[in-house]
């Protein structure tokens, strides 16, 4: 069986005022059933772009798809007419955002919320989504459900709202969820709950997740593989063990650096020097160059592909790998 | 939501207050004596002296303020300098006239407004530029008095469909370009601010949340995206009552129908006091009453206001 | 001067600013442009459609009405600006104080503000200019009186923005007196938003004339005003309709380039809108509009 999805040379391009930025550039990586993938990066690094390009709702009309596949159980994400997608949608690939907050609508009671996406793809009648949706929400945790079901948003905490959202999205039993940032938002108690819950339910259902965070905590707890992204592009693919005892490209130690440890003596923290580049004005060759500490000539002025190291480790670096020059 | 709508109710209460001092005030300061235009130049010093003492005009302003207020709160507003009729009795039989007039405008409008701006908003945010927004800048930009000579000329004049001025037997023909005028006049505003709030919404982490859901389009606008701009339709519509009412005066004046502001601007040129204040307070109350009447709606559409 | 580059960019603006710069030109050239003086009656050409002598026609009295319009933009532009500028000195005098002070005149000011901004506002004007009697400066007192509040309303909002900001803390650690920190430090800063809200205002006061004009209570009889050459040509409509049509038009693009103008400013001038700005929306001129600020009539 072959992978659930495959990303391949994915270019999305924002078309604005100041001319074309390219938010993600020649992307390639795949999720299999079943797994967690982490995707990390910085905020505007082009990860959340990336996953609104797998379900096709990137802005309009700014956001456009360049080029290259996006294969969901084999068939191409970006050749489906949009009728197609929307029976996708929801049903075998569903998403959670990051602002539980501003995700729900305000003038529906969760409940409704919850049931419509069930009457969508289930077919069912009004009142057998109701309890569907009242079910769905005591999967996720909720006392009270149908209490809870009728209420409004506004009446809820955040960490429950982001409940609700992870009830609509499993509702339909997708095959992949893609989780854009779920605990950012929230406590850190209320994160650790929330992600235990995502585990949990993934566990049950077989699902897989697309999780995307710039917090490399919770990728250790909760991923199998890492994608590191930066600018807009793919710099480092590794397991995650691997990739924390050893990291190859010098923005993911940076990043690793960056996370404040407790088992190791007390020093400074590490910050990685410089700033993100402005998606609209990309520095020339490796994206990472002025910011990166072991920069080298070619560096500056070619751009390095990202090569398959072997054992599921793949790297874009001209200094750590043998490098190559990205098409 | 008691709470809420009874304190919107309380203040109403200086407004109105607030609304009949300041228009007291500006009357009182009207320059030349009212009674010489109402008797004319060469009446006797006495006659006048007679005239004022008898009209109360003698009196310290604060006075017949008080004397004003207490005999408006028990409903009665004087009679006209003029015709000696009850101010009242004339109110009474013109709201009628104004009252069809606006109602059917705010219909015309309401609907053709906010229709026009979801369509705009929608076919702007799939990136297509619609060349109806540039269409409603401009036509914020043509007065309401000279859409309704347009009217009467297009529609009386040029192709003799409806009569172009005054009551005739009251039937809706009469009332038809007028309200049209009218109403076209106040979707423009109404479709514009439609536009931006249906824009704005369509921005919003749930509109995409529905989308996520896969939910055909007419769903996530209709259904999801509306249903949040109403909140601010509603105060849209609101909003443009003070636009329907300036509107409805000139409008009147222009098609000569005899509804309040036929009958304002009349008593502003014979300067019949109580006749003009009569006006004022009655627009202010109407004004007020509707925009209750929008706050309850408001309250209804917006869960958050509801359930408190 | 970033300002002007942006607003050389911007379509509408330009668009704005030439008809702008169109009424200016047709106020101050009024009796070179126009083919006849404004009150010249030809008796034996009364109620001319458009054609080679008159190119727009002529009125009841056989006054050429091009010539009328050309002058009228100067009735427009006068009782704007100057309404305007009364306006804003009291709407920015008292929104200054009101931000500024705060306490229980900011209470007063803006208690006041809220009452005159619940009359609509042209039958405030209405009011006003009975109160005033007819007159060459009750127009621009009933217009400018109306149109102060929402000004208050402006300034005083970026004045509580601006109140905590450092310079202010050291002016007046440094001594500044009151005065002087309103005047050299406050004033200044809302200046851009006070710009915005005149050239708005421009299109509520020319559109407010109008409609005053033509209810008798604006500019009398003889002055070419927009407005009254509206109420004019009224009775004519079935045998002269260029009496009405011409002098609306007039009114309508005066109106629409003050509008397109003040638009612009606001995309050009305000952080609010030139940062926030996202990179999806490509096109100016969204939402609100310069109807905002005073009345439309």
């Amino acid at each position: 069986m072959g992978k659930l999805v495959a990303v391949e040379d994915l270019r999305v391009h924002f078309h604005t005022e100041d001319g074309v930025v390219r938010a993600v550039d020649a992307v390639t990586f795949d999720i299999d059933h079943g797994e967690i993938l982490g995707v990390v990066g910085e905020s505007g690094c082009g990860k959340s772009v990336t996953a609104l390009s797998i379900i096709r709702l990137l802005p309009r009309p700014a956001g456009r798809i360049a080029s290259g596949r996006i294969l969901f159980r084999g068939q191409d994400l970006l050749k489906k007419p949009e009728a197609e997608m929307r029976h996708i949608r929801g049903n075998d690939i569903a998403m959670i955002f990051q602002e539980p907050m501003t995700s729900l609508n305000p003038v529906y009671s969760c409940g409704a919320q919850v049931a419509e996406a069930i009457r969508l793809h289930q077919g069912l009648r009004p009142r057998e989504a109701w309890a569907e949706a009242v079910d769905m929400l005591s999967r996720v945790g909720i006392a009270a459900p149908e209490r809870r079901a009728r209420e409004y948003p506004h009446q809820l905490s955040g960490g429950m709202r982001q409940r609700v959202m992870i009830a609509m999205a499993l509702s339909c039993n997708p095959r992949l969820l893609i989780a854009d940032e779920p605990t950012t938002a929230l406590d850190v108690t209320v994160q650790a709950q929330i992600l235990e819950l995502v585990k949990e339910l993934k566990r049950d259902m077989g699902m897989a997740v697309m999780l995307i965070t710039h917090d490399l905590g919770v990728i250790a707890e909760m991923a199998r593989r890492v994608v590191v992204m930066y600018a807009g592009r793919v710099v480092e693919e590794a397991d995650v063990m691997g990739l924390f005892r050893r990291p190859l490209h010098p923005y993911t130690e940076g990043l690793l650096d960056a996370v404040p440890r407790i088992d190791l003596p007390r020093g400074r923290l590490h910050v990685i020097p410089g700033q993100v580049p402005d998606p609209g004005d990309l520095p020339p060759g490796c994206r990472f160059h002025p910011r990166c500490a072991h920069r080298q000539d070619v560096c500056r002025k070619a751009t390095p592909k990202l090569v398959d190291l072997g054992e599921g480790r793949r790297l874009a670096c001209w200094v750590r790998g043998q490098g190559r020059e990205a098409p | 939501m008691t709470r809420y709508l009874s304190r919107r109710l309380f203040l109403m209460v200086p407004l109105l207050l607030g609304v009949s001092l300041i228009t007291f005030i500006l009357l009182y300061l009207v320059p030349g004596d009212p009674v010489h235009s109402l008797v004319g130049e060469r009446a006797s010093p006495e006659t006048i002296e007679n005239i004022r003492r008898e009209l109360g005009l003698d009196l310290p302003v604060h006075v017949r303020y008080s004397r004003w207020l207490g005999r408006t709160l028990r409903g009665d507003l004087g009679r006209s300098w003029v015709t000696h009729r009850p101010v009242r009795e004339s109110l009474v039989t013109r709201f009628p006239v104004t009252l069809r007039l606006s109602v059917l405008a705010f219909t015309f409008s309401s609907v053709l407004g906010v229709s026009l701006g979801i369509v705009v908003a929608v076919r702007e945010d799939r990136g297509i530029d619609h060349p109806a927004h540039r269409l409603l800048i401009a036509g914020q930009s043509v007065p309401v008095i000279y859409l309704c000579l347009l009217f009467m000329y297009v529609f009386g004049v040029w192709m003799g469909v409806a009569p172009i001025s005054g009551l005739g037997d009251g039937s809706l023909r009469h009332f038809l370009l007028p309200a049209g005028a009218l109403g076209l006049y106040t979707a423009v505003p109404k479709a514009r601010m439609t536009r931006s709030a249906m824009l704005e919404v369509l921005r919003q982490d749930y509109v995409r949340t529905a989308r996520a859901k896969g939910l055909p389009e007419g769903a996530v606008i209709w259904r999801h995206a509306l249903r949040n701009a109403m909140v601010t339709v509603v105060t849209v519509l609101g909003s443009g009552l003070s636009n329907l009412l300036v509107g409805s005066v000139l409008t009147e004046t222009v098609f000569g129908l005899p509804g309040i502001g036929k009958l304002q601007i009349d008593a502003v040129w014979a300067r019949d006091f109580p006749v003009v204040m009569g006006c004022f307070i009655f627009q202010a109350l109407v004004l007020s009453l509707c925009n209750f009447v929008v706050d309850l709606a408001y309250a209804w559409v917006n869960p958050r206001i509801r359930l408190e | 001067m970033r300002s002007v580059r942006l607003l050389g960019r911007h379509r509408a603006a330009k668009v704005g600013m030439g008809i702008v710069a169109g009424l200016v030109a047709m106020a101050l050239f009024a009796p070179v442009l126009a083919p006849y003086p404004p009150d010249h009656m030809e008796l034996g050409r009364v109620l001319a459609p458009p054609g080679r002598t008159n190119l727009l026609g002529t009125d009841y009295f056989g006054r050429d009405v091009l010539s009328r319009i050309i002058f009228g933009a100067r009735v427009s532009l006068t009782v704007g600006v100057v309404a305007q500028l009364l306006a804003a000195s009291l709407g920015v005098t008292l929104g200054l104080l009101a931000g500024y002070l705060g306490g229980w005149a900011d209470l007063a000011i803006m208690r006041l503000v809220e009452l005159v901004l619940c009359f609509p506002d042209l039958l405030l004007a209405i009011g006003l200019s009975v109160a005033l009697g007819p007159g060459p400066y009750t127009l621009f007192l009933a217009l400018g009186l109306v149109g102060w509040p929402g000004m208050t309303r402006l300034v005083r909002g970026e004045v509580l923005a601006l109140r905590e900001r450092e310079f202010l803390e050291a002016a007046r650690a440094a001594g500044a007196s009151t005065g002087r920190l309103l005047r050299v430090h406050l004033f200044p800063n809302c200046l851009p938003t006070v710009l915005v809200a005149l050239t708005g205002g421009m299109a509520s006061c020319i559109m407010a004339e109008a409609s005053l004009s033509f209810l008798g209570l604006g500019a009398q009889p003889p002055t070419p005003s927009w407005g009254s050459m509206l109420s004019l040509g009224r009775p004519y409509l079935h045998h002269a309709p260029h009496l009405v049509i011409f002098p609306g038009l007039a009114i309508a693009l005066a109106v629409f380039g003050f509008s397109l103008l003040g638009d612009g400013l606001r995309d050009v001038l305000d952080p609010r809108w030139a940062c926030s700005r996202p990179p999806a929306t490509s096109r100016p001129g969204r939402g609100g509009g310069p109807h905002g600020q005073a009345g439309r009539s």
